[in-house]
């Protein structure tokens, strides 16, 4: 847990920290949760590593579906979803039912679209219809299609292109992997009241 | 999922669209032979060199042969 430090100067700097998280929380219909992350049950401070400003500009940021995987034939609307994403402009999308310090599952939704159309994007696939009433964290990839990620070229370039044809499902893996760090990113909502507090009192103190 | 990196990142899962294998290593070879005469281009690099726009046309040409 943040430590009492942190909380004493999110206790006393409430007033002022309020108006930038209510910013946020409208932007945000389907606000970024606090997901408990393994360093924090493990007793680190999470504005240890966390480097506040920049987990705000993204949450600023990405508040809608990220660009559409090249490759992607998709004729899906695009539409315009609130809503928050972190990391990798937008490839990985999270939805979560609300902000909070409880723990909830995660599914990991990965599109299908035969390898080589569809995307995360589409608003078929928007989370927030499974995070609601399943009180779950969901997440959602993009990843590379067609011939940007399955293009086996192993018998025309060599040794170097052997795993040419599986780099889609590769990067698939490496978003999969990525989440786990991603969501302790996301723990940022509830942290950042912390890190404002701090760095407004930094600031009052002229540091 | 079933790529080794894959180990350890899912509690349960549910398949839903194709299978893992959908072409044999030789027929995604002819593929992707078929893709670079397509798109006029003889090796790697020429195919490295081609824009966006272009491997998805021949991408687009591809899928209609």
């Amino acid at each position: 847990m943040p430590s009492e430090r942190a909380k004493s100067y999110a206790n006393s700097h409430s007033t002022l920290v309020a108006p930038e998280l209510l910013a946020i929380a409208l932007l945000a219909v389907f606000v970024l949760g606090y997901i408990q992350s393994r360093a924090n049950t493990a007793g680190v401070a999470l504005e240890d590593f966390f480097d506040c400003e920049r987990a705000f500009a993204d949450v600023r940021r990405l508040v809608a579906f990220g660009p559409r995987p090249s490759g992607s034939q998709a004729l899906g609307r695009t539409g315009e979803f609130i809503m928050t994403a972190l990391r990798a402009a937008g490839a990985t999308v999270v939805w979560t039912p609300r902000a909070d310090a409880n723990k909830r599952p995660v599914m990991v939704w990965v599109h299908g679209g035969g390898f080589s159309e569809d995307s995360a994007r589409d608003t078929w696939y928007d989370g927030a219809t499974l995070a609601g009433p399943g009180d779950i964290v969901v997440v959602t990839l993009q990843y590379r299609l067609g011939a940007f990620g399955f293009l086996k070229l192993a018998g025309i370039g060599g040794e170097d292109y052997a795993g040419s044809g599986n780099l889609g499902i590769w990067i698939r893996s490496r978003r999969s992997n990525g989440c786990s760090r991603t969501l302790r990113h996301l723990a940022t909502i509830r942290t950042m009241s912390h890190c404002l507090a701090n760095r407004q009192a930094r600031r009052a103190r002229g540091s | 999922m079933t790529t080794v990196t894959a180990r350890g990142l899912f509690h349960k899962a549910t398949m839903q669209s194709s299978t893992p294998v959908v072409a044999s290593t030789t027929q995604a070879a002819r593929v992707a032979q078929a893709y670079m005469k397509i798109a006029g281009v003889g090796s790697i690099k020429e195919l490295q060199e081609l824009s966006m726009a272009k491997m998805l046309d021949a991408q687009t040409k591809l899928f209609e042969t």
